[in-house]
């Protein structure tokens, strides 16, 4: 039987595994962003404002929450479109800073005190419906033409647009699909710890998100589960040394890049990504 | 030799299930690593101290066992390990965590266990009387603190004191809530008038620019609402800056640390707290010199509170009835929550310490006054 | 008062533009970011307090005790982090993760040999306030801007005028050429991070001095605003890191000043991203190395 520690370990891989997707998803038009926990604050503010002062079912703030993220992603999606590699990850990461700071200072939901009081909504089972719905659809597109375009997109923009692909509408999908992810992430993370701060959402959970998906490698969405599965569990598996767990995972990336810079998942890849 | 193994294996489980029963149980949530290390070795080192004490006294009898577990002052981090503590390690009670945001998404699950769980060092306002009656407060809240503070220092500046700048740190809950309510409030009842709260926010380390601000508003005094570091900054840059009026700090800044910090700078400025580390009782310096021979630090105010912690929990297995037998576990619980819930008047290195009925501990104030780099009690 | 700010933003503006040269040097050589840059500022912050605390020498001393120290550090990440993924043609990505390993493990290693707590330089070291008229500067600061300024000077002149200097500018533009004209680029890489790592470390002193605020986390902040910097000046343009440092410092200053403080780092990355959008080579580089 699976007792409330373990549960809790559970969801949170869930969770993770669908923000590492949220990002594996642009990334495989060659987009970057170390932005997705803008993306997440957002879902998890706007689930949080649905169930706590509206009163709806929790699927319809988790959809709520995708929608409102989605549209965010979509809006930021558009200077996007010009901008790649590592600029591109710096304007996702600024990105993601403006919308922490801007909810630490609006106060309707909380400020700096964050939200709280929330429902404990997220069980396992919700965790594993979404984990496998967007699971099923990344690996149903990989193998898919819409697949082939985002792969074509992200090795060579120019011969992809010459083929006929509408570089816009890729980019702008894959972005903003991303968005919509996060902010699933983000409903399922705020229903399980039941409160919410702007703190949870800044710079170190884009960079959590960005390791899992290079640690679990950019060329299929098995990579962002194997990279979520390390992240989050090996931290507890180490517990008997607590204090140098941080130097140990630390190591490691030295380690795991320097023997496997692709990923723990794939084979290598010459360029995987542009830029 | 198989024979042999197994009954030696079987000698040896019996042994570890007798002690294993015989233990009292009792979690312990700190940040070890991480940005708020600095804080969770300290409260680290009161811990040590109180587990002495109390292996060597025992409770009714038993072993105690402290799990303590490093929560990086991760919210995560903290709802896994609350968890853990209630139904894997079945503690019969949890002090921690330290951050109010930990506490914030630990005390629900404490609720949900019926648990009791003291947090000793969360000062953000109402965080316990949500998680009522699971959730305890060990720790100081400033709303009932600040009135006797700007009351002396008032009386000290002979009231010269009619219009004052408050600086405060935005981006903690606590000292936000202290600079932009309690103190405007406080401040406004003596007929004080607040010329502008300046903010500035935890981490930084440049405030050349609010505190010139302040300089350009020429106040008769001016309020820091900071934590030691951040707070100690800015009384040095305040001082650096050449203005000369009288400082008031907020409760984080009656850390030992604020005085290293600032230097100089720190003389004069009036603080509150109930726990005075300079104090000169004997036993309250018995206990900082034993301190700062550990840590080679002086305490800080949530080591104190740790320690007290630890020994009122003592307390309260003692004399609340408590079987510590594992079928009892819940009923345990129930009696160390009531116990804390009727705490009245427990004495301890922070003071003579009671409950309320938001769960808050009811500390006495003493307003303290930074010469020569120590704490002077103003009586 | 606001020239008073103006200096204020000076100040911090030549600390983040040494910093930010740091970055923008390995850059401009390695095409990578270097994501341990701000930790290597955090070192020699400490190294710096260290040799004062041990020795009881003044911050010159210290400044050079870091400088040198940390361009030691500075080769061994190359050497450890960097170099053998160049050697298995790794993207792009890889040692920017590696350098995050690198980052968490001395941030660490700081916090358990040095402790968590933040720290000053000794209180005897207190600056001397200096009143110019209506503006205040402390000799820190005054320290802080002639130190900034000597150092990217013979940057400078090391860069233009020396073969070595050609070299390293040699190696920035083309790895390959340079190694095809007989140019030891792997000895230049080791020299351009014992550069940038060595002004890193001075910045760490400089700040340290100014602010008193050494703790293990202080790398991180700064490390962001680096990076935000160097993108603002133009990747791999060393006078771009410098120009972009002062602007940075200027506003963060002049916006905490006039607007609140909750709102400065918003209006700091919104400037970025204005920057970005509509000028992504940045204020000052070329538009031919737009390409990330």
């Amino acid at each position: 039987m699976l007792d409330q520690y373990r549960e809790s370990l559970l969801i949170f891989l869930g969770i993770n595994v669908v923000l590492a997707l949220s990002l594996y998803l642009p990334a495989s038009a060659g987009l970057l962003s170390l932005g997705q926990g803008g993306f997440m604050a957002i879902g998890a503010y706007v689930s949080a404002i649905l169930t706590a002062w509206v009163g709806v079912p929790f699927v319809v703030a988790l959809v709520g929450a995708g929608l409102a993220a989605g549209l965010v992603g979509l809006l930021t999606g558009f200077p996007a479109l010009r901008i790649r590699g590592i600029y591109l990850i710096i304007l996702t990461m600024g990105f993601g800073e403006i919308v922490r700071i801007f909810f630490l200072n609006f106060e309707p939901t909380g400020g700096a005190s964050g939200f709280g009081g929330l429902a404990h909504l997220t069980g396992l089972g919700a965790v594993t419906v979404v984990v496998l719905l967007l699971l099923v659809f990344a690996v149903q597109v990989r193998g898919s033409r819409i697949g082939r375009a985002l792969e074509a997109v992200r090795e060579d923009e120019l011969t992809a647009e010459v083929m006929g692909i509408n570089l816009t509408r890729v980019k702008l999908s894959a972005f903003g699909l991303g968005a919509v992810w996060a902010g699933l992430g983000g409903a399922l993370y705020a229903h399980h710890a039941l409160f919410i701060d702007a703190g949870q959402f800044g710079f170190f959970r884009s960079a959590e998100i960005f390791l899992i998906v290079l640690l679990g490698g950019l060329g299929s969405p098995w990579g962002a589960v194997v990279g979520a599965a390390v992240v989050t569990l090996l931290p507890e598996l180490l517990r008997p040394i607590q204090e140098w767990r941080m130097t140990f995972f630390g190591s490691l990336l030295v380690i795991m890049m320097v023997l496997r810079p692709w990923g723990l998942v794939g084979r290598s890849r010459r360029r995987m990504v542009h830029g | 030799m198989r024979r042999a193994t197994a009954i030696v294996l079987a000698a040896a489980l019996l042994v570890t299930a007798a002690t294993a029963a015989a233990e009292v149980r009792i979690g312990v949530l700190m940040p070890l690593s991480g940005k708020g290390a600095a804080y969770g070795i300290h409260q680290e080192v009161a811990m040590k101290m109180a587990l002495e004490e109390l292996e060597k006294s025992h409770i009714k009898g038993e072993t105690v066992k402290l799990i303590a577990y490093d929560s990086r002052g991760d919210n995560t981090e903290a709802i896994n390990l609350t968890r853990k503590l209630i139904h894997t390690d079945r503690v019969l009670a949890i002090i921690g965590p330290f951050f109010s945001a930990e506490c914030e998404v630990a005390f629900p699950i404490a609720v949900q266990g019926k648990t009791p769980i003291i947090t000793a060092s969360s000062a953000k306002p109402g965080v316990a009387a949500k998680s009522r009656p699971w959730a305890f407060r060990n720790a100081l809240t400033s709303d009932k603190l600040n009135g006797p503070l700007v009351d002396k220092w008032l009386a000290g500046n002979k009231g010269q004191i009619k219009t004052v700048v408050i600086l405060t740190d935005v981006k903690d809950a606590f000292t936000k809530a202290d600079g932009t309510l309690v103190f405007p409030a406080v401040l406004k009842a003596k007929g004080i008038t607040v010329l502008d709260n300046i903010s500035f926010q935890t981490g930084d380390i440049d405030f050349s620019a609010q505190v010139t601000k302040v300089k350009g508003l020429n106040p008769d005094g001016i309020v820091v609402a900071g934590l030691y570091n951040e707070g100690g900054n800015v009384v040095r840059e305040i001082r650096k800056q050449g203005l000369p009026q009288p400082i008031a700090g907020a409760l984080g800044m009656s850390e030992p640390r604020f005085v290293e910090i600032a230097g100089p700078a720190a003389e004069g400025v009036l603080v509150v707290n109930p726990f005075w580390p300079d104090n000169p009782a004997p036993r309250i310096k018995k206990w900082v010199d034993e301190y700062k021979r550990r840590a080679n630090a002086p305490p800080s105010n949530t080591a104190a509170l740790m320690y007290d912690s630890l020994h009122i929990m003592k307390g309260c297995i003692e004399q609340a009835g408590v079987t510590n037998k594992p079928d009892d576990l819940g009923k345990d619980r129930e009696r160390i929550r009531e116990c804390w819930a009727g705490l009245k008047d427990s004495p301890g290195i922070t003071g003579t310490i009671s409950i309320n009925a938001d769960g808050d501990a009811v500390l006495e104030p003493t307003v303290l006054v930074i010469r020569n780099g120590r704490y002077e009690s103003l009586r | 008062m606001l020239l008073q700010q103006l200096v204020n933003g000076l100040m911090l503006g030549s600390a983040y533009a040494l910093i930010a040269i740091g970055y923008t040097l390995v850059f401009g050589v390695l095409k990578l970011v270097h994501l341990a840059h701000g930790e290597v500022f955090m070192v020699g912050a400490f190294v710096g307090l260290q040799i004062v605390l041990w020795f009881g020498v003044g911050a010159g001393v210290a400044l050079l005790g870091a400088l040198v120290g940390t361009a030691l550090l500075g080769m061994v990440i190359e050497l450890v982090a960097f170099r053998p993924l160049r050697a298995r043609g790794a993207h792009f990505l890889a040692p920017m993760i590696s350098t995050i390993g690198v980052g968490i493990v001395l941030q660490e290693v700081a916090t358990k040999v040095f402790g968590a707590e933040q720290v000053g330089f000794p209180h005897r070291m207190e600056a001397v306030t200096f009143h110019l008229g209506p503006v205040t500067v402390t000799s820190v600061q005054l320290l802080i801007l002639g130190t900034s300024v000597v150092l990217m000077a013979a940057l400078h002149v090391f860069v233009t005028r020396t073969a070595l200097g050609m070299a390293m500018r040699a190696t920035a533009e083309s790895l390959l050429t340079a190694r095809l004209l007989g140019i030891k680029t792997n000895g230049i890489i080791l020299l351009t991070f014992a550069i940038a790592s060595g002004l890193g470390g001075a910045a760490g002193v400089l700040i340290g001095l100014s602010f008193n605020a050494i703790s293990p986390f202080m790398g991180i902040d700064i490390g962001v605003k680096g990076l935000a910097i160097m993108l603002v000046g133009g990747l791999g343009n060393i006078y771009g890191a410098m120009a972009g440092g002062l602007i940075l410092g200027i506003i963060e200053i002049l916006s905490v000043a006039y607007l609140a403080s909750s709102y400065r780092d918003a209006f700091a990355f919104a400037l970025m991203i204005l920057i970005l959008l509509f000028r992504p080579q940045g204020l000052f580089g070329s538009a031919y190395h737009v390409e990330g």
